[in-house]
């Protein structure tokens, strides 16, 4: 009974740890970056660092990266793209066309992944490289969602975060000469019921209205007091003029 | 003194002192259209604080071309903002952004025409990073708690929020919405892919 026991728990540690050697829950990879690189909301001057998966979330994961030296931690979204073609070695994947002679970074392929992780990246950031690439780009807009626009937004904020697909079409009303321009799309449709921003809609019914009212029935009662007194004034000195006569 | 005469000088300072109320709403109104008309004469990189008279609360501009109006956005729905403008409601997107941007305005002084508004129309909205484009895709009147009107859908769009019935005197029950979509979700026109 025992020997059947340690066979069975050798055996579940095996398993594990080749699951684990073909794709590690939260893989860590050391690079090196001979030219300035553009991630998410940061820019890799030439050096040493490391990236590795600090969350995995239903519908995207957390990214980190760590320069060697310790001056930079970024942390930022990437979502799972199966449709991005596997490089022959794990490490970065590139955007094909630089943006304003600066190269973004388009995701990262981690040894042994099903897929290439893609970098979402801040709006401004994502339309700049929208615009230069004919593909959809993974954007966020921390700022739009009532959060801080910076490197400071926590793990819990990214959870939360509405992903969207901006790519360069386009774009304008079917009567009227369509224009290039940025088209935005929902990246997935959340099931769960949004929470809402405000608990009734704005009351927007000024006061102006009745301080009109209010002010053209003071100016009318006013011109007609004042018009009543000088008629009674009139009649008055009218009845008086006959009696000197 | 006669009690007429009394009547009288209480009807006048009465009436006197709503139009100074409609006065100061009015150079305070004014006051924000300058600031809101700045903010777009400055080219988006432009440091607004930097020498120019800023107002905090004011974040943009909106314009609707079909309706000639064209008023201040301010960062919030209070009612001192909503003499000032039309009001950003927090927690929505801002202008351009990726989300559903609410804007809530007085029926009675900035959203008097949007009673005139119609399907296709072009919204226009401008702040610091530049001009955006929203075309109407409909309206529809709703109750106060219908706040879903807000909530994010599969593309960028717009809520314009004000009261209604339009010439309803007082406190009105319901609210009418326009909705309008996000042509591009950068500012002005996009070069095409060198």
């Amino acid at each position: 009974m025992r020997l059947k026991a340690l066979v069975y728990c050798a055996t579940l540690c095996l398993f594990h740890s080749v699951l684990w050697a073909a794709a590690p829950a939260n893989p860590a990879t050391d690079f090196t970056v001979s030219n300035a690189s553009h991630i998410p909301g940061a820019t890799l001057e030439p050096g040493s660092y490391t990236i590795h998966v600090v969350n995995h979330l239903s519908d995207r994961v957390i990214l980190k990266i760590d320069s060697v030296k310790g001056d930079l931690h970024s942390t930022f979204i990437g979502i799972p793209n199966t449709q991005i073609e596997k490089p022959a070695m794990s490490g970065p994947v590139k955007w094909a066309n630089s943006t304003d002679g600066s190269q973004y970074l388009k995701g990262w392929y981690f040894p042994g992944s099903a897929s290439v992780v893609e970098f979402v990246y801040p709006k401004a950031e994502a339309v700049a490289i929208a615009s230069s690439n004919p593909a959809k780009v993974p954007a966020v807009d921390p700022e739009s969602e009532g959060k801080v626009s910076d490197n400071t937004l926590s793990q819990g904020d990214m959870q939360l975060l509405t992903l969207w697909l901006l790519s360069l079409q386009q774009v304008g009303p079917s009567d009227q000469a369509a224009k290039p321009g940025i088209k935005a799309e929902r990246y997935t449709q959340v099931a769960s019921v949004q929470k809402p921003v405000i608990k009734a809609l704005p009351h927007t019914a000024s006061l102006v209205p009745l301080v009109w009212f209010v002010g053209f029935c003071s100016l009318i009662g006013a011109a007609l007091l004042r018009l009543i007194a000088s008629q009674s004034r009139t009649s008055a000195l009218s009845q008086r003029s006959p009696l000197r006569e | 003194m006669r009690p007429p005469a009394y009547a009288e000088r209480l009807l006048w300072t009465c009436c006197l002192l709503c139009a100074g109320y409609c006065v100061v709403l009015g150079v305070q109104a004014k006051g924000s259209q300058r600031i809101a008309d700045r903010i777009s004469q400055n080219p988006p990189t432009t440091n607004l604080s930097a020498g120019v008279q800023t107002d905090d609360d004011v974040i943009g501009r909106i314009e609707i071309p079909a309706l000639a109006l064209s008023a201040p956005i301010t960062a919030d729905y209070d009612g001192n903002s909503l003499h000032k403008g039309v009001g950003h409601i927090p927690g929505t997107a801002v202008p351009g952004g990726l989300g559903t941007v609410g804007l809530a305005g007085h029926r009675d002084s900035y959203f008097r025409p949007l009673r005139r508004i119609a399907v296709k129309m072009e919204v226009r909205l401008i702040d610091k990073t530049g001009t955006y484009h929203y075309i109407v895709d409909s309206t529809e009147v709703v109750s106060p708690d219908k706040v879903q009107v807000l909530d994010i859908a599969s593309r960028p769009e717009l809520t314009l929020i004000t009261c209604f019935p339009f010439d309803y005197v007082g406190a009105a029950p319901e609210r009418f919405i326009v909705h309008a979509h996000l042509l591009s979700a950068s500012p002005d026109r996009v070069s095409a892919i060198h």
